[in-house]
């Protein structure tokens, strides 16, 4: 695997249905901005600050692990 | 609290102040080297027509009478050479020859033109290809991989430029100096010269070109980033 590959998955998409929730209006909750939240949602982000993930699971009342998830190879 | 105008407006004392719009940086820079470029424009096309249609001179073309100095001939002060200008203990000596000659042949006209030619382009094209860096940094912002690979070039062309343009303009002026002798002594190993000064900046420039390379890269990781 190089540098830039990953396999982290982001599970925002599941959180926001589970919250009733829209992008835009967890970008104002956060104080992120809808493209890095999109960024985020669709698995183009290289890497998310700790003040970011802290003020996402704050608004989600969730834990990092309920938004990030490693996929495992064959599985 | 807050304190009345003349206009009698009411403003808070802790008004924000208006924000200046953000001024790019590049941009006195950007305005500078294109005035530079279109006066040596201007400069080159005027000299040019002077040239064509008047008694002007450009880079050597059109001189009627071409001078060059061959620096190889020395002469010793002595009693009979010098006036006895100098204080006891001082040795004064003469270098160089200043060979001229009228109504030169093609040829001569060619070398001539060859002593200064390849500088000017050197110098002229570096100039226009820092203007496209500026210009392109200002428009697409500092860490581009454009301006990486345009200030490589820069480089590239400073360095080797600063060998190939003072060879050959050693090479020409070498030349022209032996036409004007009776036996020619042609030494083409006398002939390599290079600038210092423009081989250490071009490589100079290519050392900030990879710097810059590893800004643009961190900036990349850092578009990426939440």
């Amino acid at each position: 695997m190089s540098g830039d590959d990953h396999a982290v998955e982001v599970g925002l998409d599941a959180l926001l249905a589970a919250r009733g929730m829209t992008l835009t209006q967890l970008s104002e909750l956060v104080g992120v901005s809808v493209v890095n939240l999109s960024v985020l949602k669709n698995g183009r982000a290289r890497a998310i600050r700790f003040s970011t993930l802290t003020r996402l699971c704050e608004v989600l009342d969730c834990q990092p692990g309920d938004l990030l998830r490693v996929r495992r190879e064959g599985r | 609290m807050s304190i009345t105008t003349t206009f009698d407006m009411e403003l808070p004392l802790t008004a924000t102040p208006l924000r200046r719009a953000a001024r790019n940086p590049l941009r006195p820079l950007d305005v500078t080297l294109d005035v530079l470029v279109k006066v040596m424009t201007s400069f080159l096309v005027l000299s040019s027509l002077t040239m064509v249609f008047g008694s002007g001179t450009l880079l050597g073309f059109g001189e009627r009478t071409i001078c060059v100095r061959d620096d190889s001939p020395s002469f010793d002060s002595g009693a009979d050479h010098l006036p006895s200008l100098f204080k006891p203990g001082v040795v004064a000596s003469q270098s160089g020859l200043s060979l001229c000659v009228n109504d030169p042949s093609f040829g001569q006209r060619a070398l001539n033109v060859a002593t200064q030619l390849p500088s000017f382009v050197l110098y002229f094209a570096a100039i226009l290809m820092l203007w496209r860096l500026v210009r392109h940094a200002a428009q697409a912002g500092p860490f581009h991989p454009g301006n990486v690979r345009r200030l490589q070039v820069l480089g590239w062309w400073l360095a080797v430029g600063g060998v190939v343009a003072k060879t050959a303009e050693e090479a020409a002026r070498t030349s022209l100096i032996d036409g004007m002798y009776r036996t020619a002594d042609l030494d083409p190993l006398g002939w390599f010269g290079f600038q210092f000064s423009l081989v250490l900046t071009g490589l100079g420039l290519l050392a900030v070109a990879r710097i810059l390379r590893m800004g643009v890269e961190m900036r990349e990781d850092l578009e990426g980033t939440v």
